[in-house]
């Protein structure tokens, strides 16, 4: 896979489009996926998503190779979407009238099977977590990276992310049982 | 509902993938670069720099100014080495005036004598001269007598005083006492990192935890002289550590429980990996069990962000994940997670 990658990334250096677009059809997908998570909504994500492979081209060059392609791709969506949020576009301030008119009038989960109860609760208890503490289940859940891989997206060590993995899922443990128990206190994690 | 930790984490693995807006492919395909334009985009009159030069270019321009710099010195050292020929040369008056007095015989005439009004401008010039010889001397003299004292001084060097000495031993203690906490704050996070991977319990002892406290220099007190720095782990023994280890095995759920203790300073650092500056027999702890506590055994605080599952987050979930009001049931799996 490794030699695969380096193949593809040749080709690109040398300018052939079918590469740049085999490079676009293997990737765009999660990366869509990743920042339509973290923004909310389509047209930002879609945006976000140009804007990320923008930068993809011009940097080709000085992809050493230390890292797969894969967690290089996502570090640059996740400094693209770290700028986005910069630049006020806080997801966290929408108003009421935003929310009602995302409104489902279709039966409420508790008409569903347990798998779907525990999955609702758990995909809103991750939006309530820690931001560095969400921003890792995102990529090592959400998006599949490897622990590693998170690590060098992120700019933390293993540890580090491990540590975040572990806090995370107590968290979320506590979240969803049905008598909260009290959880045990946690060192907060640094914002990055 | 109590999932167990795997159960979460297939949930999260197999979380429902947002489809990409329609146009989106085309959109990023058109935006990639023409051939030829599709590296760097840095241009020369036109023609693309070799990438070979973008690689190199700090190396050569450092190599280069090393070059010129080793250009000038030999040019410098060539005009300092012509001087002091010169220097040489011009410091050999007698010979030279010896040289010029043989060379005139008896047949030269006698060189005329300087003219009577040519005189007392020679002797201003003379005097303005002794002037200036004095000043020099007085100057010279005034040196002298500063250069006496420092010798002096350096022959007999002043201790400093008692309050000077004071104040360098409450700097000495006040780093000692940073050094210490520091040592405490890394030993509560080692074990709290190998707690991460047992359960939430903190390590037995020391020993087990070698691999999170990677040297054994943090575990001896800046100020305690009485021991020593164990060399390697396997030499390491009750000799080599300054800190009481008092909560051996004990659970995260109490946070306020002391975990190492300072005899020296006593300082605390607690389960939940904070540092406490106390004083040695410091009234703030309470032993309860033989357990010691930073003021009354408590556990930790409910949280306030525990939700009730499927409490009307459903659209708002939906929104964020992407999921369409005809998409499918989140909790089955829709396809590889993974890219």
């Amino acid at each position: 896979m490794q030699a695969d990658e380096n193949r593809l990334i040749e080709r690109v250096r040398r300018g052939e489009l079918a590469a740049a677009t085999e490079l676009v059809d293997r990737f765009y997908e999660a990366i869509y996926a990743y920042l339509r998570r973290l923004t909310g909504n389509d047209a930002d994500a879609a945006d976000l998503t140009q804007r990320t492979f923008a930068r993809v081209w011009p940097a080709m060059d000085r992809f050493a190779g230390r890292s797969l392609l894969r967690s290089w791709l996502h570090g640059i969506a996740h400094h693209v979407w770290q700028d986005w949020r910069r630049s006020n576009h806080r997801l966290e301030a929408r108003p009421d009238a935003w929310w009602e008119a995302c409104r489902d009038d279709r039966p409420g989960p508790d008409e569903r099977a347990a798998a779907a109860d525990l999955a609702c609760a758990l995909y809103a208890a991750v939006d309530q977590l820690d931001p560095a503490v969400r921003e890792t289940v995102h990529l090592h859940y959400y998006q599949g990276l490897t622990l590693e891989e998170t690590a060098d997206v992120l700019g933390v060590a293993s540890s580090t992310v491990k540590y975040r993995v572990r806090n995370a899922l107590v968290e979320l443990k506590a979240s969803v049982a049905a008598e909260p128990k009290p959880p045990q206190t946690l060192i907060p994690s640094r914002t990055p | 509902m109590n999932p167990p930790e795997d159960e979460i984490e297939n949930t999260l693995r197999h979380v429902p993938r947002p489809v990409p807006t329609p146009g989106l492919r085309q959109q990023l395909i058109n935006q990639i670069p023409a051939a030829g334009a599709a590296r760097s985009g840095e241009t020369t009159n036109g023609r693309a720099r070799p990438a070979w030069l973008l690689r190199w270019w700090p190396a050569l321009g450092l190599g280069s100014l090393a070059a010129v710099s080793l250009v000038v010195l030999g040019v410098q050292q060539a005009e300092v080495a012509e001087l002091r020929r010169a220097i040489e040369v011009l410091s050999q008056p007698t010979a030279q005036t010896a040289a010029a007095s043989a060379a005139i015989g008896p047949s030269d005439p006698v060189p005329a004598t300087v003219p009577t009004e040519d005189g007392a401008a020679e002797l201003a010039r003379l005097r303005a001269a002794v002037a200036v010889l004095t000043q020099q001397v007085a100057t010279l003299e005034a040196l002298g007598v500063e250069n006496q004292r420092l010798q002096q001084q350096l022959a007999n060097p002043t201790t400093p005083d008692g309050e000077v000495l004071q104040e360098l031993e409450k700097a000495r203690e006040k780093a000692q006492r940073i050094a210490c906490i520091n040592n405490m704050k890394q030993m509560g996070l080692a074990a709290r990192v190998w707690a991460t991977d047992n359960d939430d319990v903190l390590p037995p002892d020391i020993l087990s935890m070698t691999n999170e406290l990677v040297t054994p220099k943090i575990l001896i007190c800046p100020a305690d002289t009485t021991r020593t720095v164990a060399t390697g782990w396997g030499e390491f023994g009750a000799g080599n550590v300054s800190y009481e280890f008092l909560a051996p095995s004990a659970s995260e759920t109490e946070p306020t429980r002391v975990a190492f203790r300072c005899p020296i300073h006593g300082s605390v650092t607690l389960v939940d990996g904070s540092v406490q500056q106390l004083e040695p027999q410091s009234p703030r702890l309470t032993n309860v069990n033989g357990k010691l506590y930073l003021g009354a055994p408590v556990a930790a605080s409910p949280s306030s962000t525990v939700r009730q599952p499927g409490a009307g987050m459903d659209a708002r979930m939906r929104e964020r994940y992407g999921l369409k009001p005809a998409d499918v049931d989140p909790g089955a799996n829709t396809g590889p997670s993974q890219p």
